[in-house]
């Protein structure tokens, strides 16, 4: 077996405030394998999120390590991750997370702006992306002039222009209707057969969750087999 | 990404209009403020007209003579000093005595009419360089022969002898009558060596030139090349190290002379010279009387002004800081995007800036109207105006309050944890 591209061991992440103390993940150990589509279910508060979040460099556990591609990443500081998560990580989110102000265009290069290039480049990477999602004749709109699935093909856009090895979809289908939710679908699968990106996807929904080849199962914050 | 920047900037400046409204006139007015502060200031230091060379001059309006236990003086040379014990000095390429302009009043027509009067040497015309309208200036022989001749500036001339020529006319000062021989431009009253409305020799009354000391003396050190001023000063010094009050002989043991420029006078008009305490040191006292106050004043203007930007930055920053709680999402997908903390801060600063900038180029079309209403009233023949150095500092306030303005909350926004960001959270 390959190496993992990402791997968590004993991740304990605990929320604390001033009056108590949450426990979102509990001794979480798991890999996954470059060009994995892997699905991670489980009940709502159970911690799915957080673990995403984890595994997606923007949370920090409170203990235990995160690896990825072979390098540890737990104790990272914020100026070394960030150029990790720009260019090896890419985010889908339920509510979509598009800047309501900016065209399709300008929010689908939003990563391209913490990278060296041209505005061309970055212009030409874009337009390649939403090709990709079928948005090529969508550039000049602004957000709130497309459908609830093009917003997410957008927000896939985006996850995918800088070319990331690990694609992290939080509930992408969650805010769609099944026929929007079904086309995101199918473009996820797309992008992990006909790409090879490594794809970790939470879900609710048990149909979309077979369709991936590994499914993770939280409760409680911790994994179930 | 200054391009991406920028549209960013500009679509949250229009989804509150009336918070931007708030920030703009807050920023606009600050920069005016600020700008018109700095016109006077420019004024007094980079002078238009006949003062323009005023780098080169060194004033010397202030002496103070120990005399203790019998006296003690602080005062402004007089001619005779200044024709005994200035005017011989080798290192000045030019110098002249002047007085104070001081009021005086003439009927014209039944109105009262109060006018400036100073008197001058020769020589000031040569180291001053106004601008002639009609006539001629006040030459050597005018001084030397004490001719009753005056030189008025145009507003002046307008005043008695509206829609005609002034030369050859009367024109009646401190009672005595003089001839008009010419009519120079309208001078500010911020070019403290120039301005006047009526100019007339020294020598057409005793009480101007028969004093050793002259509250309101005024001597000019002229050099070509202002880096000898410090052969200047010390050549001065030692001239007037032996100066004794003939009238009181042997009374003033030491004397100390000051001969400074136009921003060291301002600074020590504005800052205050030193005050001899009872029983002083006078060779200490006199090291601080001769030195400057330019760093203490340069060191009270910027904390005055950086003291009156922050308390509208901190109003900006405390509405900036409402911005960024609504912009949370936005900041959680820049992070997850790859922005770190140090680009996403550069980004708010810059939004801020851009804030500032436009406020800045509202205070630059509201400034002008400010000192136009300013040249028209409290500034005497006033012409503070948006110069180039004075769009320099507009620029450099602006960025300073942007800044300001922009640097705290850049910092809450820049260290909020992107997960919690994404989640819409109001804690910053």
């Amino acid at each position: 077996m390959s190496e993992p591209l990402v791997a968590l061991s004993e991740v304990q992440k605990v929320y604390r405030t001033d009056r108590m103390e949450t426990v979102a993940l509990q001794a979480v150990s798991l890999s996954i394998q470059p060009g994995e589509f892997v699905s991670i279910m489980g009940p709502s508060g159970c911690g799915k999120s957080t673990l995403l979040n984890v595994l997606g460099l923007i949370d920090k556990p409170t203990q235990g390590q995160v690896t990825f591609a072979g390098r540890p990443v737990s104790g990272l500081g914020d100026a070394e991750l960030a150029p990790i998560r720009n260019k090896e990580l890419g985010f889908v989110f339920q509510s979509f997370h598009l800047i309501p102000d900016l065209r399709v265009i300008d929010n689908v290069e939003l990563p391209l702006l913490y990278r060296k290039g041209t505005w061309r480049e970055r212009r030409r990477l874009a337009r390649e992306a939403l090709a990709i999602v079928g948005l090529e004749n969508r550039v000049d709109h602004f957000p709130t002039e497309l459908s609830g699935g093009q917003q997410q093909r957008v927000a896939v856009a985006r996850a995918i222009v800088g070319k990331p090895n690990l694609l992290l979809a939080d509930e992408p289908t969650g805010n769609l209707d099944s026929q929007m939710s079904e086309e995101i679908m199918t473009l996820l699968e797309r992008l992990n057969t006909e790409q090879g990106t490594t794809i970790v996807m939470v879900t609710h929904d048990q149909a979309k969750a077979d369709r991936t080849q590994r499914i993770f199962r939280l409760f409680d914050g911790q994994l179930i087999h | 990404m200054l391009r991406n920047y920028l549209k960013i900037t500009f679509a949250v400046l229009m989804r509150r209009k009336f918070l931007t409204f708030v920030n703009l006139f807050g920023a606009a007015l600050t920069v005016t403020v600020l700008v018109v502060a700095y016109a006077l200031f420019d004024s007094f230091v980079n002078p238009p007209g006949a003062q323009h060379r005023q780098s080169q001059i060194l004033t010397f309006s202030s002496l103070m003579l120990d005399g203790r236990p019998v006296s003690f003086l602080t005062t402004a040379p007089g001619f005779k000093l200044y024709e005994n014990y200035v005017a011989p000095l080798t290192t000045p390429d030019k110098t002249s005595f002047t007085l104070e302009p001081f009021e005086t009043s003439s009927y014209v027509g039944g109105r009262k009419i109060t006018s400036q009067l100073r008197v001058t040497d020769a020589a000031y015309w040569d180291i001053l360089d106004f601008e002639l309208i009609e006539g001629r200036l006040l030459a050597a022989d005018d001084v030397d022969q004490g001719r009753f001749v005056a030189v008025i500036n145009e507003a002046t001339a307008n005043t008695w002898f509206p829609g005609e020529s002034a030369l050859g006319k009367s024109i009646v000062a401190n009672t005595e009558s003089y001839e008009v021989v010419g009519v120079v431009a309208n001078e500010p009253v911020t070019s403290v060596l120039a301005y006047a409305d009526i100019w007339t020799p020294l020598t057409t009354n005793p009480i101007y030139y028969n004093d050793w000391t002259n509250l309101n003396g005024q001597v000019m050190l002229y050099v070509e090349d202002t880096s000898r001023h410090a052969a200047v000063r010390e050549e001065l010094r030692q001239a007037i190290e032996d100066f004794d009050i003939p009238e009181n002989p042997g009374i003033y043991q030491r004397v100390a002379a000051r001969a400074w420029t136009p921003l060291e006078t301002l600074a020590t008009g504005l800052i205050g010279a030193i005050t001899p305490s009872p029983g002083f040191d006078f060779d200490r006292v006199a090291d601080g009387y001769l030195v400057s106050r330019v760093p203490e004043f340069l060191a009270v203007a910027g904390a005055v002004m950086l003291l009156f930007m922050s308390l509208p930055a901190i109003n900006m920053a405390n509405l900036n800081i409402g911005r960024i709680l609504e912009r949370a999402p936005e900041i959680g997908l820049r992070k997850a995007a790859g922005a770190s903390r140090r680009v996403l801060a550069s980004q708010f600063i810059f939004e801020n800036v851009v804030l500032s900038a436009l406020g800045g180029l509202l205070a630059l079309a509201l400034a002008p109207l400010l000192l136009g209403l300013l040249n028209d009233t409290l500034v005497t023949y006033g012409r503070l105006s948006l110069n180039g150095p004075v769009f320099a500092a507009a620029f450099v306030f602006v960025l300073v309050f942007g800044v300001l303005s922009g640097a705290y909350p850049a910092w809450q926004m820049a260290r909020l944890e992107p997960a919690v960001a994404l989640r819409g959270s109001q804690h910053v």
